[in-house]
């Protein structure tokens, strides 16, 4: 039977901590130096591009993996460290796969019950499924639910028997674009509900950029960088981070004296901001921090236009032969081979990077909500 | 050399072959005349199909027709003392090979599948092959090595003075043969199903605390319900439908006694009651068999798993798990072949001169390749209209060509017999009546290996190449046939082997004069005349054998 969390036990409230993990599979490194925190109740995201090692970690958390080095505790109890290892069944962490797993041959019941004792079991399931509104299917068979409902009984079944640790991998690949959203808000909910320490792995920006109370961006098995939300989007610690939270584009900077001068102008940088020894400087835009204006003494010229029903996005090339796109209200519309006189928004101050790199540096690892 | 007759057949398959694209060419008139749902395939298809269908139950047809024209008597016999002894017999058998067989092949399956078995490639082909070695082969094995006066008891003789060993004729003998004969068919699908299985499942029961043992107890082991039902049915068909073994070893079930009313008593009244009587066990057991599988149709549909399963530590279960795979191989495929090898040594020591009838094997192989030519033939629109154009008369199509998987080799030649003498005399004991009873007989596999490669085949493709100006039929031969080739070889080589192998049709339907390996080892055996039976016997096996091994490596790579 599950080994169940001892109150108090910790001196902190962290529910999750990884240390160094690292996982090799043959000669490819999958997981390298993986470090994370996560705190008792918290979201977290981990997002990046496939092959990224994420699901990885995810299975080294679940124990369905056994890491090479580092160490994985899960309510303050080392669970997994170089040569220590415990089972899948002597952790107390849950996760829903992609697919699901639902067991065909069970009902829902039976499947929400898969891991609780005979004693008050049908009240438990019951409870559950009361949480994640599926009261009344319990004797249906996982193939007479639909894709939502499946989903929900599979997030039942883990967390029936109170999981410390909730894992999602990949949870709402397998829905409609359309179900989506709604099924994805659902979720929170009832994670938030269950007050559930959850690790949510994910290739979808978006997706992470709402579920995640903190968002983990993660790129060759590493942690990139781990922040909240809009720390993760706005002030990104990398290049990388930049470009994979949303479309950017990178312009270089002169310094003339205390002026920082781009091809699309002045860019403004925070108070007190004093440009690296090493060049070259690069400013951050991203597509709605550029203004356009139609001018034939215009720096750029429209090379396409995309509608986007709200906004159309442009893509502009400007004399340097440089490349950027910019988003504008679909109240004006440039005609694509139009000269275009392009600035930056001077409302907010934009990003510095130099050498893939925030500057000023933005921390890696921030955990302040 | 036997030219001639392979040139005549030959060309019989041509003219096949022209009459089956001569229909695709009906036109125009014709098919407006039809419903619209029918005009969507040609007609011509639906035609060979409902052909074919028909034409494969013609044996069961006139199976009744002989029992219902002999009125009482025949209903006598149905009811007989007798008949209620034979089935009591039959079913006994049935549920000791089925039973002994899913105890042997599940734990084999999941040890080669799932654990780090030694050498467990090397146990997995060595577990399927015995499917390699036909039932009177085995039969005639294990009496030369346990029956009286026979290999084990001359070594006992001599140190130990064993005069006797215990009788192994009738039930005991001819379910242990058919155990070791029969338990890769579970074993098979088995497999193929713990390969199929996702990780997942299992990974979910772990996390979900339990145990590795309580998870394979209520995860993965009603997983294979499925499969080992669908083996064990196999099992049991085969069992019921064996006609080699049970006669070898003197057990009364329902094939030995048909034959020996139709052979020795010439009760043909009788004889045609009990095969409808048999056929009514074999449609029984297909019920039952589906009947559960439609309790558990959540199965349906599973695709292949993404990841590959871990592999199960045996730690100290390593030994007892090899000792247990080497019992059953050494039992089931080491001593028949030891056997056949020592009986063909002593075979050429005594300077036995018709060691090997060249004569026999010629013939077996012309009809082995005319049946498998001619029943991918009659398999394709069958397959082609069950995977296109699902429908209640499709499917109605695909039942009626599963006739040969309930009906026993004795079954379909007796209600051949019937057929030939009173409407086709003039093919009545010739090789074509013969080859339409392999065709009826092995149309199933065929079919079933056909649909499966359809199935994997998007009908997009079709459709594309019509939409870039091929005509229906154009398109089906270039794009459909290249890809499901290895479907179509698939089934013809199964067919080969089955023909190669099948007594009891070749026994009463083949032509008077002819021999083939099957009846030519029958008649050794019969005699108990070991050392003529060994060669033809081990050629056989071998022959079998070779693509047994290539199709169970090949099940490998594909994972």
């Amino acid at each position: 039977m599950r080994r169940k969390r001892s109150e108090g036990a910790t001196t902190d409230d962290i529910a999750l901590r990884c240390t160094g993990v690292s996982k090799t599979f043959g000669t490819s490194v999958a997981v390298e130096e993986f470090d994370i925190e996560v705190k008792r109740g918290q979201i977290l995201a981990l997002v990046g591009p496939s092959g990224c090692g994420k699901t990885t970690v995810l299975r080294m958390i679940a124990g369905l993996e056994v890491l090479d080095t580092g160490r994985i505790e899960i309510g303050g109890e080392l669970v997994a460290s170089t040569g220590r290892h415990l089972g899948p069944d002597k952790r107390s962490v849950g996760i829903v796969f992609q697919d699901y797993a639902l067991f065909p041959h069970m009902t829902v019941e039976a499947n929400v019950g898969y891991s609780l004792g005979r004693e008050g079991r049908s009240e438990r399931v019951e409870e559950v499924l009361l949480l994640v509104g599926l009261e009344g299917l319990g004797k249906r068979l996982p193939s007479e639910l639909s894709g939502g409902q499946q989903q929900r009984v599979a997030l039942a079944r883990t967390l029936a028997s109170k999981p410390d640790v909730l894992l999602l991998d990949e949870p709402f690949s397998n829905l409609d674009a359309g179900l989506r959203e709604r099924v994805r808000a659902e979720i929170r909910e009832i994670v938030k509900a269950a007050g559930t320490t959850t690790v949510f792995v994910t290739h979808d920006q978006q997706e992470a950029l709402f579920m995640g109370d903190l968002v983990g961006v993660q790129v060759d098995g590493r942690i990139e960088q781990v922040d909240v939300p809009e720390r993760v989007f706005h002030r990104p610690a990398t290049n990388f981070v930049a470009r994979f939270m949303g479309m950017a584009d990178f312009l270089p900077v002169e310094v003339v004296g205390t002026r920082l001068v781009t091809e699309a102008g002045p860019a403004r940088a925070i108070p007190g901001f004093e440009p690296p020894a090493s060049l070259p400087l690069q400013v951050m835009a991203r597509p709605d921090d550029f203004v356009l204006a139609p001018s034939d003494e215009g720096q750029g010229v429209v090379m396409d236009r995309v509608f986007q029903g709200w906004a159309y996005t442009y893509e502009v090339e400007l004399n340097s032969g440089l490349r950027i796109h910019c988003q504008m209200p679909h109240l004006l519309t440039i005609e694509v081979g139009q000269r275009v006189l392009v600035s930056l928004r001077r409302d907010h101050p934009q990003m510095f990077f130099c050498e893939g790199a925030a500057t000023p540096e933005v921390p890696r690892y921030n955990y302040q909500t | 050399m036997n030219g001639p007759p392979v040139t005549q057949e030959t060309r019989v398959i041509g003219e096949q072959l022209t009459v089956v694209s001569g229909t695709f060419r009906i036109s125009g008139t014709l098919r407006r005349l039809l419903p619209h749902w029918l005009r969507r395939e040609p007609l011509s298809l639906w035609l060979a199909a409902i052909t074919v269908a028909g034409a494969a139950s013609l044996p069961v047809l006139y199976l009744a027709v002989r029992a219902a024209e002999s009125g009482d008597s025949a209903v006598d016999s149905i009811f007989d003392a007798d008949t209620v002894a034979i089935l009591w017999r039959s079913i006994q058998l049935i549920a000791l090979v089925t039973l002994g067989s899913v105890l042997i092949a599940v734990p084999l399956a999941w040890l080669t599948v799932r654990t780090d078995l030694p050498f467990r490639r090397a146990w997995a082909v060595a577990s399927v092959l015995p499917l390699a070695i036909p039932s009177y082969v085995g039969a005639l094995a294990f009496i030369s090595a346990f029956g009286p006066k026979g290999l084990l008891q001359g070594w006992l003789e001599g140190p130990f003075g064993v005069e006797r060993l215990p009788d192994m004729y009738g039930l005991t003998g001819a379910s242990a043969v058919l155990i070791l004969l029969s338990y890769p068919y579970v074993f098979l699908t088995v497999r193929a199903t713990l390969w199929r299985l996702e990780p997942e499942m299992e990974e979910a029961s772990w996390s979900l605390g339990r145990s590795p043992w309580q998870t394979f107890r209520r995860v993965t082991l009603p997983l294979l319900y499925p499969a080992i039902g669908a083996g064990a049915l196999l099992v049991a068909l085969y069992t019921l439908s064996d006609f080699g073994a049970v006669a070898l070893l003197q057990y009364d079930t329902f094939t030995r006694v048909i034959f020996n009313e139709y052979n020795s008593a010439f009760n043909r009244t009788a004889a045609a009651a009990l095969s409808l009587v048999l056929l009514g066990v074999a449609v029984s057991l297909i019920l039952i068999e589906a009947s559960a599988r439609r309790r558990a149709r959540y199965y349906a549909g599973a695709n292949a798993a993404r990841r590959k399963s871990r592999v199960v530590t045996l730690g100290r279960w390593r030994i007892p798990a090899t000792i247990f795979s080497g019992v059953v191989t050494f039992l089931a495929l080491a001593i028949p072949v030891f056997v056949l090898i020592y009986w063909l040594g002593r075979g050429i020591n005594a300077g036995e001169s018709e060691l090997f009838d060249w004569g026999a094997a010629f013939t077996s192989v012309r009809y082995s390749i005319a049946a498998s030519v001619a029943t991918v033939i009659a398999a394709v629109p069958i397959s082609v209209l069950s995977v296109r154009r699902p429908g209640l008369l499709s499917a109605g199509l695909e039942r009626f060509s599963y006739v040969g998987f309930a009906m026993p080799g004795i079954a379909v030649g007796l209600g051949l017999v019937f057929f030939g003498i009173r409407y086709a005399t003039g093919i009545y004991q010739t090789v074509y009546l013969l080859v339409f009873a392999y065709v009826v007989l092995f149309l199933p596999v065929a079919v079933g290996s056909i649909r499966a490669s359809l199935m994997q085949v998007n009908p997009r493709m079709e459709e594309a190449a019509m939409s870039l100006g091929r005509t229906r039929i154009n398109a089906f031969l270039t794009v459909t046939v290249p890809v499901i080739r290895p479907g179509l070889a698939a089934a013809a080589i199964m067919v080969f082997l089955l023909t190669m192998k099948e007594l009891p049709a070749t026994l009463i339907l083949g032509p008077v004069e002819s021999r083939t390996l099957a009846t030519s080892i029958w008649t050794a055996a019969e005699e108990a005349f070991f050392a003529r039976a060994a060669a033809p016997s081990l050629l056989l096996v071998l022959a079998s054998a070779a693509p047994m091994t290539f199709l169970v490596l090949r099940e490998r790579s594909n994972n």
